[in-house]
């Protein structure tokens, strides 16, 4: 997914556009936002640097941060996620770390896969969640809202794994 | 120190998030003061008329339910047409006097909703310009929500105008590019405005607390206040922001508060922001007069 430099830009460009104005303006349900553009970070090549992954995680939260009116608040969950994620992703791999790899289901198989990206995207939606409310008082509502905002964006993630697969 | 060396490389990811994490937290602290940038923002140039783009192809989808709110809004304008027909009728019968109507409602009934009449414009009335706008860019789900429009300087906009909608009240213009502004809806928790119960005219403030966008607030309303569970509310006409009597919602239960002083209602909205489209920007004549006599008076 992304391989090159011009498919890293095009995902880019292709996953906050989705974000910023397509999910963005469907307010389906108060709660349960689907995340899709946390796709990007997951899928950088498990050899990118620790401050590539940096790097490139603010970068996609803050373009999504400018449609959503929240400057600061995706690019710090995506630092977070960026954080965690090669601990993460190791967890789940018997590989050794020299092997580059793109994580997905081909790579890693479907359950490891899951087990990657689940605790990815609760940490995310977590960050994100508890900066937006920033308040103690509306604990129920952040843990409802995280809970939520997982599940769909890892049923999101899950499907366009598959769909992606069968091309 | 060679050891020293490769511990700071070794860590300096660490660095660079405590970095990242700093410019992320000094961003999202200014955006709360209300007179920051327009740049880190929807109504911003560039991502302004991207979701222009966007929100063209979905207004087609709310075509059918716009056609009913604009059918509303025409029966609610005929009836006013007869209603100064009337007027004019017994003014031809030989009555010069000025006629002043005081409290005067009319409520119109459709399927979907309870249209109210305000009172019908005194001499007092500030005349006012309206500037018709669409929604480029909305969020109904956060605890602080904005939404973009695209007109902006270049049209007249300018921070602090009032926004409303067929439906009612919308919200207040808190920041403007040259083609954009950025509106501070009702439903963000740092909105404030000043209404009032339309039949027994107390006042109070409409607030908002986060969950629900169909239902807010109206604090601060003096204890010996008069209501009934169904009463409209409706802009006072205090600020400089908003002419008196555009509909803002209906109450539907009274809220325990402690303070003995107030209390506070809860109010059903009418502007439904889920589906906001076609908004218009109110632009009141400059108050520099008020403002200036309002100085004089200070002692």
């Amino acid at each position: 997914m992304t391989a090159t430099w011009v498919d890293k830009i095009k995902w880019f460009v292709i996953l906050v556009l989705i974000q910023g104005v397509i999910i963005s303006q469907i307010q389906v349900s108060r709660y349960a936002v689907p995340l899709l553009y946390v796709v990007f970070i997951l899928k950088l090549s498990s050899d990118t640097g620790r401050k590539a992954l940096l790097l490139y995680s603010f970068l996609i939260g803050l373009c999504v941060d400018l449609f959503a009116n929240t400057p600061g608040l995706n690019a710090t969950a995506s630092i977070w996620l960026a954080m965690a994620r090669p601990l993460l992703l190791r967890w789940q791999t018997s590989r050794d770390a020299s092997d580059s790899f793109i994580p997905g289901i081909k790579s890693m198989r479907l359950w490891p896969y899951i087990r990657y990206v689940l605790p990815c995207v609760l940490l995310h939606s977590a960050v994100l969640n508890t900066i937006d409310a920033f308040s103690i008082a509306k604990i129920s509502d952040v843990a409802i809202a995280t809970i939520a905002d997982t599940l769909v964006t890892v049923a999101f993630i899950i499907i366009i794994e598959f769909v992606g697969r069968k091309k | 120190m060679r050891n020293i060396l490769d511990f700071l490389i070794k860590y300096s990811h660490w660095a660079l998030f405590i970095l990242l994490q700093l410019i992320a937290a000094i961003l999202l602290f200014r955006f709360n003061s209300f007179q920051g940038s327009v740049w880190f923002t929807s109504a911003s140039e560039v991502t302004a008329s991207v979701t222009k783009v966007a929100a063209e192809v979905t207004r087609y989808f709310g075509l059918k339910q716009m056609n009913r709110d604009l059918t509303e809004r025409n029966i609610y304008l005929m009836q006013q047409l007869e209603y100064y027909k009337e007027l004019v009728g017994e003014n031809e019968h030989g009555n010069d006097s000025l006629i002043v109507i005081q409290g005067m409602q009319k409520i119109v009934r459709t399927d979907s909703s309870v249209v109210v009449m305000k009172k019908p414009p005194t001499l007092m009335d500030r005349s006012f310009v309206v500037c018709p706008a669409r929604v480029v860019n909305i969020s109904v789900r956060r605890f602080d929500n904005y939404l973009a429009i695209d007109k902006g300087e270049s049209n007249g906009v300018r921070t602090g105008m009032g926004v409303i909608s067929g439906m009612g009240v919308v919200g207040i213009v808190c920041r403007t590019s040259d083609n954009y502004s950025l509106v501070l809806p009702v439903i963000n928790s740092g909105s404030s405005i000043s209404c009032k119960i339309a039949r027994t005219d107390y006042f109070g403030f409409l607030k908002w607390e986060g969950g629900d966008p169909l239902t807010a607030f109206m604090t601060d309303v003096p204890r010996h206040a008069e209501y009934e569970i169904g009463d409209t509310v409706v802009t006072s006409g205090h600020s400089t922001v908003f002419i008196e009597g555009i509909p803002v919602g209906k109450v539907i239960s009274k809220d325990e508060s402690d303070d003995e002083m107030s209390f506070t209602l809860e109010i059903s909205l009418f502007t439904d922001f889920g589906r906001l489209n076609d908004v218009y920007v109110m632009a009141l004549p400059p108050r520099e007069e008020l403002t200036e006599l309002e100085k004089d008076i200070k002692y």
